[in-house]
């Protein structure tokens, strides 16, 4: 029997799984998708969107108004994600402490959780020079209005930027194992520790027994069980929620799935006359950094997509479609990215699967469209040839569903991270989240799940 | 022009998708149409990773489609592409989760710049002038520093 089981390997479990077989406990890893490296990443964008994300590259919220990208890989969300790393300020932890009356919600006391989880990858505040033409016009656009933006802060090796890297690639896994992800940080110092990884491993639900905690599940199609003394659930907001949802025998209040956030996200294209190719390069290398947007609830991000999810973000069909495909190389794009209310609910139909409610408050739909606003007043100060405003929001952010909390009526996970009636069952991933932040998560989910793996270790 | 080589679709199914990629991907002068491309030969490598709901109501939806002239179909997409956010209910979310599902696999196909074999018309990726690459020369696997 396993000292812990560590259900999921993002940026939770690896910290998790790191910091405990550290500490000398034996450990496994169970994790839905399969294990990749820097070799052997599928590559193409056909591949990669299939094998190493839920859903084939695609989940959706009840009423399909929006999408969700979520990481299906040993390593999760770090694998396919840009590795943006960014503290919580006093306007997200405040939030919080009022949600959760949870008292290190503040920046002094999780600045050394902070510290431990920078301290495990490489950072790098990406310099001017890797800032490519698409960069360039959105700094050039905020300026003209009056925004403020800062350079971003990415975990990061050796790009090789020098030698023309193109950071689109890593959306589907990184092949010079550049990128900071759980994989190559904390899981594979774990791994060294002796900590034991199952892969393609589904789990389906958790027994709370007298000494033991049991996962069932399944793995490459076979039944099969694990047991450890203590589980700890870091599949993140829809991992762990829909876990303890499938475990009926659980004791659990009826927050488990509620205060579901997203940070929901809406793409601008314009399209000038000269070749932009914000495809090449290093990109989204700034963001808007202004008081105003972040008290109105939304930052604006210069990012870029590859062709397909392009072409699916694009409004209209047929020879419009295949008009501005062919611009492709000619496109700008921004992001409005909004800080919405935790109104969202994870929970599980007739049948057993996971059903996601995400409904746009009256402050979430003005944050949306202000920011949309603001986006075609950015372009048009550039005088593209033509703005296209794409309908289609997608949430890449996904935190919510077993909220941390001091009051069991009103939370699902105690300061502890364990559930409140179960001590053996830990929580350290983003679904303890009691609200969006309107900053990026990454780095704040490790940061917490060092402060879990501290607080396992010192109970025991 | 049979491209039946996938093992997870029937030749009713090619035909289809093929239906349905050419209604949303026409074609023009420069860009081949769905169908010619071969590209739905690939479908087995997006098919294979989708749940087994959703890929049974795909594949019914193929089927389906395969019975329609591809101008009823241009109509659909873009009456769905127009009109997706008005429908409320049960009946909004099918066409929503149709509208991006159907599309989500016609341009994955049409944009991973695969073809059939013997294909020799241009090729999407190219033509849109899309190219990434990652410098490797130098490659080794990473190491992290003792902490």
């Amino acid at each position: 029997m396993y000292d812990f089981a560590i259900i999921g390997s993002g940026a939770a479990g690896g910290r998790v799984a790191y910091d405990l077989t550290s500490a000398g406990a034996t450990c496994v890893m169970l994790e839905a998708g399969k294990a990749f490296e820097a070799t052997t990443y599928p590559g193409e964008e056909l591949d990669y969107t299939a094998q190493m994300f839920w859903g084939a590259g695609l989940e959706f919220a009840a009423g399909a108004h929006l999408a969700f990208l979520r990481g299906k890989c040993l390593g999760g969300g770090t694998i396919v994600n840009q590795a943006l790393m960014d503290q919580n300020d006093d306007v997200a932890f405040s939030d919080w402490f009022e949600r959760s009356g949870v008292d290190f919600f503040n920046c002094n006391d999780m600045a050394p959780h902070y510290e431990a989880a920078e301290g495990q990858m490489e950072l790098k505040e990406l310099p001017p020079e890797r800032r490519n033409k698409s960069a360039l016009l959105f700094i050039q656009a905020l300026e003209n209005l009056g925004v403020g933006w800062k350079s971003l802060r990415r975990a990061e090796g050796d790009c090789a930027s020098e030698h023309g890297s193109d950071c689109m690639v890593c959306l589907g896994g990184c092949p010079r194992d550049s990128k900071q992800s759980s994989l190559v940080t904390t899981i594979r110092r774990a791994l060294e520790n002796g900590l034991t990884v199952e892969t393609e491993f589904l789990v389906n639900n958790i027994l709370d027994g007298r000494d033991k905690v049991t996962v069932f599940g399944s793995q490459r199609g076979e039944r099969t069980e694990i047991n450890a003394r203590k589980v700890v659930l870091c599949a993140g907001a829809f991992g762990s929620t829909s876990v303890l949802l499938k475990s009926a025998s659980l004791k659990l209040g009826p927050t488990l799935g509620r205060g579901f956030s997203c940070h929901p996200q809406y793409m601008t294209y314009a399209i000038f006359d000269d070749i932009i190719d914000q495809h090449k390069g290093t990109f989204q290398t700034v963001k808007s950094d202004d008081p105003k947007l972040r008290k109105a609830g939304y930052k604006l991000e210069n990012v870029s997509c590859p062709p397909s999810a392009t072409a699916l973000l694009f409004p209209r069909t047929g020879l419009e479609h295949l008009e501005m495909m062919k611009l492709f190389r000619h496109q700008a794009s921004m992001e409005v990215c909004i800080r919405d209310e935790p109104a969202g609910n994870i929970r599980l139909d007739k049948r057993g699967g996971m059903v996601i409610e995400k409904p746009f408050t009256a402050q979430d739909q003005r944050r949306v469209t202000e920011g949309r606003e603001l986006i075609r007043d950015l372009f048009a100060s550039l005088k593209p040839k033509k703005i296209i405003e794409c309908e289609q929001g997608f949430g890449l952010h996904l935190v919510g569903g077993c909220c941390m909390g001091v009051d069991p009526s009103r939370s699902v996970v105690n300061p502890e991270y364990q559930l409140h009636d179960h001590p053996n069952i830990f929580v350290a991933d983003g679904s303890l989240f009691p609200s969006a932040t309107g900053i990026n998560p990454c780095l704040t989910i490790v940061a917490m799940a060092h402060r879990c793996g501290q607080s396992i270790l010192g109970s025991s | 022009m049979s491209h039946h080589r996938t093992t997870l679709l029937s030749p009713r199914q090619v035909r289809g998708l093929n239906k349905v990629g050419d209604a949303f991907i026409p074609g023009d002068s420069d860009l081949p149409p769905f169908s010619a491309t071969g590209c739905a030969l690939h479908a087995d490598r997006i098919l294979e990773y989708l749940d087994e709901r959703d890929k049974n109501d795909l594949l019914t939806a193929l089927t389906v489609f395969s019975f329609l002239p591809i101008s009823a179909l241009a109509f659909f997409h873009r009456f769905l592409d127009r009109h997706y956010r008005r429908f409320p209910g049960g009946l909004g979310e099918l066409l929503r989760q149709a509208r991006i599902g159907l599309k989500g696999l016609v341009v994955s196909l049409y944009y991973s710049g695969q073809t059939a074999p013997g294909y020799t018309g241009p090729n999407p990726m190219e033509v849109i002038g899309y190219k990434v690459s990652v410098y490797l020369d130098d490659f080794r696997p990473y190491q992290p520093p003792n902490k």
